[in-house]
């Protein structure tokens, strides 16, 4: 359907003096949208803060607004030569076209130019006129609101889920086509953000389309990958999860998500609430078994039950199991019959049927806190696919009334094992839960979502992060894959044995947001893995790592001290974080030749490097007094005010062939030491929500990005004045989200070619971070927004050329921009 | 250390500390050794993190710099999240001048080329380059952007570059003695510090009329100066005798209380009368041309402190005798006569340059 674009071109601030002579500009404005919109506005001359005032409209199908941007193009006018470049700015309408969304978008926009970076701001107005459209062979999916937030939006109901929706496009990439040889760097650039920009727009319109096919009104968790193939081309990827969301009705308790249930007092002996009587018990469990099945034929519906959400309204897990995850190696370029985007299609969906599979394996149907994630090197990639396997309450969206039943019932049944006994899925070790003393658990739980507040906590929660790497030798192709691919599976066990034993020593039994990241470098292979420990009150208490000498060469003593050492360790974390349980001569000393068997965790020394591999799984001197969790809740802690999120970002030139574990622990440490020493001065604080994004480059360097947020908690609300409140957070601590605003997705390369003149590579790259900073901010702003959550920087890829004094880095980052009441 | 290692966020945190080493022009290292030395609490952290920081900060104050170069931007710039707190100290931080260095930069034109040459200023007031560099910058900044300006320079220098009122006022006395190319190289003016010529300056400037004219509103109002001319009556024949009999006369009642000493004074005055009444007419006769009020305070060092001085009067007798000097003139029978206007001309001069005097008088 035919809509109206009005747009105003007012006027610019703080322009950048183009002609040197006069020491101003004559400054003009283009503005396209689509192919055949275009504008231009009056030539204001010598000024470098021009007015123009232009008013103007575009007429515009609906569907090209979801895909196209406001392109505004800033140049200073010159007679006798081609009109120089000032910058560009791109503005997505698509938050307009949201019913409930901003009816206009009016603010200053910095302009930007991927040579120079930010050169002043331009004022633009834009709003949208649209004739509603009943046209059911339409092609765009107007209204269908999208939400990067993993979690239902505060101030909504939900309704009910709908299923799992993805999309995909490929394109070449600019940067690799032939004409690339011939184009001045500003303009490939300009042509990548286009494109990038345009193909993220066409995934959404693409999923909208899905998503009213499937009769629901919005995209929750909605995560958007960008793949760079190289010479491949460029994969543009988006999944969520379809939902049906209604506001909720007056604003006065909009939390949907109760608060993480505040430390609790638990005495160690927690056996102590009532046994309910046998009848009820087989009643209950009947239930549970029509609810199961129930269960069944709803997220058979589904087509992949997979839910992107982390945070759940309480009362619609049931329970949840463990992790389950599945990877593939492929090649790109293999030379199959089918088209590049089928085969790549085709590798998701044997992914996502594995992951359907281990789910259905562990009598589960739902998979929570779905991700899907590609790395890749030259032309091998890993796809990977992970998520929490769990149950949901069929009764939920069934019975409202259901709901509050729910919540006052038992809350540990969700660690409770939703599978018998007598046929296990895989041998797990099961005890009678410690606090209603009738379901089975199991003596850990890893998950990807974030701490359920149902289940109760008992002290802090901590960081856990495992790291494996591994040379490889330099190899392409056939060969290269077949290499990773017989690795990974000795990749996974590692990174579970570190998990697992780290886990142990801290005195914990249960992660949250655990998350998995595989690089591959030209000759080395890595996996990070990071989670948020905590000590549920279900599960048992966690039983000291055992020691086993096999070979009974070693001398007793030695194994003694390492013993101690242990003990000693895992005392100091039970006192650190107030585990309040005491390690008793039966944790210690665990004989019992029953559970030895199936007890998860053995360091067998067979040989001296497993020594070293003891010290490992305790925590470094520096990372001791941090309190630091990969989640968005820190368990048994309440954050007062969120402080600043941080971006870190560290590059390490080396042979990366040498660098080991230690090595990249090392690293690790210091980046948490320098927020550390950052945030000295405030006494209680969380580094929270901590995400890391390794890349390999070449043979010779590597590049970390850290990203948190620095939260307070227990102090006095610290005030921090700001016009745009960013946080990777899904909510902001202390404030009400009054509305959503619309997705910002911003796309951006900048290039520099006198790095050594700007501080070097870190200059370079602290100058371009806090430009799109400031870009997000006032894009935010223009939609009447005030801040932006969920912020996630989705791609950043760093080249350089030293030689050249040259840098190039290209940016992706995301949000859900909202308006908040403090 | 990484060839990228840096750390952002979104609020803005500024360590004032490093801000102002920053501003004193010191580099990352000296910095570092700074902050060390200063806070105990960082001493067992490793030195690289400290480093690293600062180099944080370094980067950040970098990119801020352009805009505490036109501090009224940073209310509208997007780049950096700084609340108004924040703005009006960064901005005062940033504008402090260390006094010497000031005095220094104010004895020379301002121009190119002195920019370059500020290493010997650096050498004589033991300043970092970098931070002489700045406050000339800053200076010529100011006078340049003011260039373009209409209406009052406090004003303008309080709204464009946010700076609080003392140090706005200070600034307009500096940039008055700046654009006014008052010479002050003087070899004998160099025991005056940059206080004593604000402290004039302020003088002038509150006392004195200003140029109506737009363009150079660091200009006093020519017909004011013109009728310092008329003043010359006040050191002919037969008015200057009068005067210094009521001078030495009303001396002598203030005086009073210890004989020898008052003695002496009241000779050397009455020995000194004549040149000095001379001198301070002179001088208001001649203000009306450039070229002598540039030589304003050499004129006043030279005519009337030195003298003084070399009979080794102290403070507190020229200051009496000042006081005598502007109450008797309006007691000289007929002056009125001769110029109607003389009482109200003498005092607007009078007052300030007494004031001048005794604060140059150290």
């Amino acid at each position: 359907m035919p809509g109206k674009i009005k747009i105003g071109i007012l006027k610019a601030r703080n322009l950048p003096i183009m002609d040197r002579s006069s020491e101003s500009s004559d400054a003009f404005v283009e503005v396209r949208f689509g192919n055949d919109n275009y504008y231009k506005t009056p030539v204001y001359k010598k000024s470098l803060d021009p007015e123009w005032n232009s008013r103007f409209f575009f007429e515009v199908e609906e569907d090209e607004i979801q895909e196209e941007p406001l392109q505004i193009r800033v140049l200073d006018h010159d007679t006798y030569s081609s009109h120089d470049a000032i910058g560009k700015v791109y503005i997505d309408l698509k938050p307009l076209l949201n019913p409930n969304g901003p009816t206009a978008l009016n603010g200053f926009f910095p302009i930007f130019d991927t040579l120079h970076g930010i050169r002043g701001d331009i004022k633009v107005q834009a709003r949208l006129e649209i004739l509603s459209d009943c046209n059911e062979y339409r092609k765009s999916s107007s209204g269908v609101q999208f939400f990067t937030s993993s979690r239902i939006p505060e101030g909504y109901v939900l309704q009910n889920f709908c299923g799992f929706v993805e999309e995909m496009v490929l394109n070449d990439d600019p940067e690799y086509q032939w004409i690339d040889k011939i184009r001045a760097p500003r303009a490939s650039n300009e042509a990548r953000q286009k494109l990038f920009t345009k193909l993220s727009g066409e995934v959404q319109r693409r999923i909208g389309l899905k998503v009213l096919d499937i009769e629901a009104n919005c995209v929750l968790g909605y995560q958007q990958y960008f793949d760079l193939e190289g010479e491949f081309g460029i994969v543009v990827r988006g999944i969520g999860t379809a939902a049906n969301i209604i506001r909720q009705a007056g604003n006065s308790k909009s939390q949907l998500f109760p608060e993480i249930s505040k430390h609790s007092k638990i005495s160690p002996n927690r056996l102590t609430k009532k046994i309910s009587s046998e009848s009820d018990l087989n009643h209950q469990n009947l239930i549970n078994k029509q609810e199961n099945q129930n269960g069944h034929s709803i997220s058979e519906k589904m087509e992949y039950p997979f839910l992107t959400l982390q945070q759940y309204p309480s009362g619609f897990i049931k329970s949840v199991c463990g992790i389950v995850c599945s990877r593939s190696v492929k090649l790109l370029n293999s030379n199959n019959e089918f088209d590049d985007l089928e085969s790549r299609d085709k590798w998701w969906i044997e992914i996502r049927n594995e992951i359907r599979s281990h789910m259905k394996s562990l009598d589960c149907h739902v998979v929570l806190g779905y991700t899907e994630t590609k790395s890749i090197c030259e032309d091998v990639c890993v796809l990977s696919a992970t998520g929490t396997a769990a149950l949901f309450n069929e009764a939920f969206f069934a019975n409202p009334l259901k709901r509050i039943d729910e919540n006052s019932s038992e809350k540990c049944s969700i660690c409770h094992v939703p599978y018998d006994e007598t046929e296990l899925p895989f041998p797990v070790a099961l005890s009678k839960c410690a606090v209603c003393g009738q379901g089975q658990v199991p003596d850990v739980i890893f998950t990807s979502i974030q701490p359920l507040p149902e289940i109760e906590t008992i002290g802090r929660g901590s960081l856990i992060k495992a790291i494996v790497s591994r040379p490889r030798k330099k190899s392409s192709g056939e060969i290269s894959a077949k290499m990773i691919s017989d690795y990974m599976p000795f990749m996974e066990y590692e990174l579970h044995r570190q998990l697992l034993g780290k886990l142990k020593i801290k005195g914990m039994n249960m992660l949250y947001g655990l998350k998995v990241q595989i690089s591959i470098g030209e000759n080395l292979l890595m996996g990070i893995a990071e989670a948020t420990a905590c000590f549920a009150a279900p599960l048992p208490k966690p039983i000291l790592p055992k020691i086993i000498n096999d070979k009974m060469n070693r001398e007793f003593k030695d194994i003694e001290s390492l013993k101690k050492l242990l003990i000693d360790e895992m005392q100091r974390n039970i006192d650190f974080y107030g585990l309040e349980f005491k390690l008793s001569s039966s944790t210690i000393e665990q004989t019992d030749s029953e559970n030895d068997s199936k007890a998860l965790l053995k360091i067998e020394l067979d040989d001296y490097r497993e020594k070293e591999n003891i010290y490992q799984l305790m925590d470094s001197a520096a990372k001791k007094n941090i309190l630091a969790c990969s989640t968005e809740y820190m368990p048994g802690i309440e954050f007062n005010s969120n402080l600043q999120m941080f971006t870190s970002i560290y590059r390490c030139e080396a042979k990366l062939v040498q660098m080991n574990i230690k090595k990249f622990n090392e690293i690790f440490d210091y980046i948490l030491e320098g927020l550390n020493y950052k945030f000295r001065k405030y006494k209680n604080y969380v580094l929270a929500n901590l995400s890391t994004d390794t890349s390999l480059f070449d043979d010779d360097h590597a590049m970390i990005i850290l990203t948190g947020s620095c939260l307070t908690y227990g102090e006095s609300n610290i005030d921090i004045k700001n016009n745009v409140e960013i946080t990777n957070l899904s909510y902001v601590p202390n404030a009400r989200i009054e509305r959503y605003l619309g997705l910002v997705n911003l796309f951006l390369i900048r290039e520099s070619t006198q790095i050594k003149e700007n501080g070097g590579l870190s200059g370079f790259m602290h100058c371009f971070i806090t430009e799109v900073l400031a870009l997000v901010r006032a894009h935010v702003l223009s939609l009447d927004g005030n801040a932006l959550v969920s912020f996630k920087m989705t791609e950043c890829v760093l080249l350089d050329n030293p030689h050249r004094n040259q840098g190039q880095c290209l940016i992706n980052v995301t949000g859900d921009a909202v308006r908040i009441v403090k | 250390m990484g060839t990228v290692d840096v750390c952002i966020g979104n609020n803005l945190i500024i360590d004032f500390d490093i801000f102002s080493l920053w501003i004193d022009g010191f580099t990352i290292e000296q910095c570092k050794t700074e902050i060390v030395k200063k806070d105990l609490s960082v001493r067992n952290c490793k030195e690289t993190i400290i480093f690293r920081d600062i180099m944080d900060n370094y980067h950040n104050f970098n990119r801020l710099e352009q805009y505490l170069q036109i501090p009224c931007r940073l209310r509208e710039q997007l780049m950096f999240q700084v609340s108004e707190e924040m703005i009006e100290k960064l901005v005062q931080c940033y504008y402090q001048y260390n006094p010497y260095v000031m005095r220094e930069i104010l004895n020379h034109k301002l121009t190119h080329k002195q920019r370059k040459d500020l290493d010997d200023i650096a050498d004589k007031t033991e300043t970092r380059v970098r931070s002489c560099r700045r406050q000339f910058d800053n200076l010529r900044q100011i006078i340049r952007i003011l260039d373009d300006l209409k209406g009052p320079i406090l004003r303008n220098i309080e709204e464009y570059f946010c700076l609080p009122r003392s140090l706005a006022e200070d600034y307009t006395a500096i940039v008055f003695l700046a654009r006014n190319q008052f010479d002050l190289s003087k070899r004998k003016l160099s025991y005056l510090v940059l206080d004593d010529f604000i402290y004039c300056v302020n003088q002038m400037i509150s006392n004195w009329p200003m140029s109506n004219s737009f363009e150079h509103d660091s200009d006093f109002n020519r017909d004011f100066l013109l009728s310092f001319k008329e003043l010359k009556i006040l050191s002919e024949k037969e008015f200057i005798d009068e005067h210094k009999r009521l001078v030495l006369h009303g001396m002598a009642k203030v005086l009073n209380n210890n004989m020898t000493k008052d003695c002496r004074c009241l000779i050397l005055f009455d020995e000194l009368f004549k040149d000095l009444s001379r001198s301070l007419i002179d001088i208001a006769y001649s203000l009306n041309h450039s070229k002598d009020m540039k030589d304003l305070f050499f004129d006043l060092f030279e005519r009337f402190i030195e003298p003084c001085k070399d009979v080794k009067l102290i403070k507190n007798e020229v200051t009496i005798f000042l006081d005598e000097y502007r109450k008797k003139a309006h007691l000289v029978p007929d002056i009125s006569k001769e110029y109607p206007k003389f009482s109200h001309t003498f005092d607007k001069y009078f007052t300030t340059i007494s004031n001048c005097i005794i604060q140059m008088y150290h």
